[in-house]
């Protein structure tokens, strides 16, 4: 089995199974267009050893998954929040390192990975009030009164059910 | 890194997989997500999940100036329908309950149309663990089945003012009294016919640049070439023949008059001008050239061309005089009206080749529901004729009365009128709406078994028992104790007890309904309920329990004992 070696934003190499480093479609590109196995390591400059440690753990762990479907399903793909057992335990992570594993398979092309952190936040979202919301992310209210007026009207639809 | 800080296409990502009803608490956080939650692109991914939509609300219909209809933005589209999804669910929920007010209630779905065909089909998936599993497919499937004939009255109906309605469209709304599977309706016809389109510009890379005749020439060949052969002689009485989305499915099978549709709407997506003509045992296509000249092709019989002078002297071999008016009867474009009406006429004469097929048990393949075929036919010729013979009338009051009773506000609206307020038809017919109305809005009067007279009947509804004589397997849906007074054929043959003793309303593993008496049950506690365990047991049962082999009753109000 060749391997190839990465090198993260802050400098360190790692070694990795030429297989699970192919999960990322920026990755296998890259070797594709280069050809052969390089012998020098590949830099992911967007990317700190903590997290892609955590992005090779995954891909370790989907190293046999079937291809993700054609962009045709992604309706259904978009459909489900659930998330599988291993996926879930592996994305209980604070949010700061959550955030970041989402950036680190957006820049190298894992969809499956990104579609898996994407569904995290989508459940965090999910039952909670304006408010809640707000404080599970620490995000700031800047809407004016009277917008808060307006949204509230336009949504006569959520409450009349 | 927090939240603020993902880009927005990370942000947008994750709004994608947030559910319907959490979306107004997200808008609601800040300027920032309420932008995004707004974003027409996502509501319109959302519109998408649902396949079927009635064209008034969609928002890529257009308006009766032929306008694009710019009124609704995605995000109200898909609120509407997740609302009528909600009311088909509340609506469809009495249907299953009780039977009182069944039809009015049905009636109040099938008013949403297409709008809440999504929601009703995926009740046709209600899983086995559901309570009432049987019953809420069975409702569901009619109500859809009641959708899709409606679609089709109101389609010919069109047919009394207008020419507007393309012929595909009037010929395929037969298949929708017959289908089962609602997916091959006449918009997947549409489809299908588009599709073949592509194919012939595909296959025929000159074909734009072709004569007409060159061009009328290579769609005949590429139906000949896709199996369109007409049908042989001996087949040629098939009731799939009729039905134009079906044969075109399935076996390509076709009577002249359903190549002919498939040829003239293949010939006027392509841009050529083709117009049916009835012309007598064949239908020919005519095709127009210039301002001045057609020709004619039949391609249920061949790709030949021919021209005008050839049809009058074959006319004038099968004794037809050619006159101006027998020109434009036979050789001139008939109305899509008249090409409905031979249709329907070819229907009723195949009917009863096709019931005896039923009965030595060679159906055509594939099998369609005998009854809805003609059904549609009946409809079609009352609908569109207006002819009210005893041979019309007398078998759609049966239709209306022992199969199709959810269609008393069709026959109401569609046919009462045309037969003219006063006329004996049209009293006939509103004498058995009325009577279906009442018998709808009633509440069914109980068969209580602690009456002295009821003591004797032995066995529940749900049971299910192999007939003593016959051998048969079948469940019970019903009982009396007084046959005379239902006034009940009985054909049992030779009983010991006579009439005295209670009889049995049955459903027989073939699907059939028979009246049994109570000598000839032997009860049986099944496993499985094998091929009982059909859709049609949802008009009597919630669901088989497995446990102690006997289908759960959904007549309670008729026997709340069993």
């Amino acid at each position: 089995m060749s391997q190839i070696t990465l090198l993260s934003s802050d400098n360190v190499e790692m070694k990795v199974d030429k297989e699970v480093a192919e999960r990322s479609i920026l990755i296998k590109n890259m070797l594709e267009d280069v050809g052969e196995t390089p012998d020098q390591a590949i830099p992911i400059p967007n990317v700190n050893e903590g997290v892609l440690r955590k992005v090779i753990e995954w891909c370790e762990h989907h190293r046999n998954d079937p291809p993700p479907p054609a962009d045709e399903d992604s309706d259904s793909r978009k459909k489900s929040t659930d998330i599988e057992e291993w996926d879930q335990k592996f994305m209980q992570v604070d949010q700061e390192m959550l955030f970041e594993i989402i950036l680190a398979a957006n820049y190298l092309d894992i969809k499956p990975l990104l579609d898996v952190g994407c569904k995290t936040v989508a459940n965090m979202i999910k039952g909670k009030s304006p408010e809640e919301i707000r404080k599970t992310f620490n995000i700031q209210n800047d809407f004016t009164p009277e917008e808060e007026d307006q949204i509230r009207r336009e949504n006569e639809w959520a409450e009349d059910r | 890194m927090q939240f603020i800080h993902l880009p927005q296409e990370i942000t947008q990502h994750i709004i994608e997989f947030v559910p319907d009803d959490d979306l107004a608490a997200l808008e609601s956080v800040s300027r920032e997500l309420n932008r995004l939650t707004n974003d027409p692109l996502l509501w319109r991914g959302r519109c998408h999940r649902f396949k079927y939509w009635e064209n008034s609300w969609h928002p890529y219909s257009t308006g009766p100036d032929g306008q694009y209809q710019a009124l609704q933005s995605w995000k109200r589209v898909f609120f509407r329908r997740i609302k009528l999804d909600r009311e088909a669910q509340r609506l469809l929920e009495k249907v299953v309950v009780s039977p009182s007010k069944r039809i009015r209630y049905t009636e109040k779905i099938a008013d949403y149309g297409y709008d809440v065909k999504d929601y009703l089909i995926k009740q046709l998936e209600t899983p086995e663990s559901a309570t009432d599993w049987l019953a809420r497919r069975f409702h569901a499937s009619s109500t859809l089945s009641y959708i899709h004939r409606q679609r089709a009255i109101r389609c010919w109906s069109t047919l009394l003012t207008t020419q507007q309605t393309s012929l595909e469209i009037a010929i395929s709304s037969f298949d929708l009294f017959v289908i089962d599977n609602f997916a091959f309706d006449n918009e997947q016809i549409q489809n299908l016919l588009t599709a073949m389109c592509d194919d012939i510009l595909r296959l025929q890379r000159d074909f734009p640049r072709q004569s007409i005749q060159e061009r009328a020439v290579g769609i005949v060949s590429y139906m000949r070439s896709l199996g369109f052969l007409g049908c042989p002689q001996e087949r040629f009485h098939d009731l799939v023949n009729c039905f134009i989305g079906i044969s075109m499915r399935t076996t390509k099978s076709t009577l002249p008059i359903t190549s002919c549709s498939i040829f003239c709407s293949l010939a006027k997506k392509l841009g050529l001008e083709a117009r049916p003509c009835a012309y007598p045992y064949h239908v020919y296509a005519l095709v127009r050239e210039t301002e001045s000249s057609h020709f004619y092709v039949n391609p249920h019989d061949s790709i030949d061309i021919v021209l005008q002078p050839e049809l009058e002297k074959r006319l004038e071999e099968i004794g037809v005089t050619i006159t101006s008016d027998t020109i434009s009867k036979y050789l001139y474009p008939a109305t899509t009206k008249e090409l409905v009406l031979r249709n329907a006429r070819n229907i009723l004469r195949n009917t009863p080749r096709a019931r005896r097929q039923l009965l030595d048990e060679q159906p055509d393949d594939p099998g369609i529901n005998i009854d809805a075929a003609e059904y549609a036919a009946l409809f079609a010729i009352a609908l569109l004729s207006n002819t009210w013979t005893t041979r019309i009338l007398e078998p759609l009051c049966r239709c209306l009365q022992e199969s199709f009773p959810l269609d008393v506000g069709l026959i109401e609206k569609y046919i009462v009128p045309l037969a003219g307020p006063s006329s004996r038809p049209a009293r006939l017919l509103q004498t058995i709406c009325i009577a279906l109305r009442n018998e709808d809005g009633m509440l069914r009067k109980p068969k209580l078994r602690s009456l002295a007279e009821n003591r004797g009947v032995l066995f529940r509804i749900g049971t299910i028992f192999k007939h003593r004589r016959y051998s048969y397997q079948a469940v019970i849906t019903g009982w009396t104790v007084n046959m005379a007074y239902e006034g009940l054929d009985i054909e049992e043959g030779e009983l010991q007890k006579g009439l005295m003793q209670p009889f049995y309303r049955v459903m027989v593993d073939d699907l059939s309904i028979r009246y049994v008496a109570q000598e000839n049950i032997l009860e049986q506690h099944p496993v499985s309920a094998g091929r009982l365990s059909n859709i049609l047991a949802g008009r009597y049962f919630r669901r088989f329990n497995s446990l102690d082999g006997r289908f759960v009753s959904n007549m309670k109000e008729e026997y709340p004992d069993d």
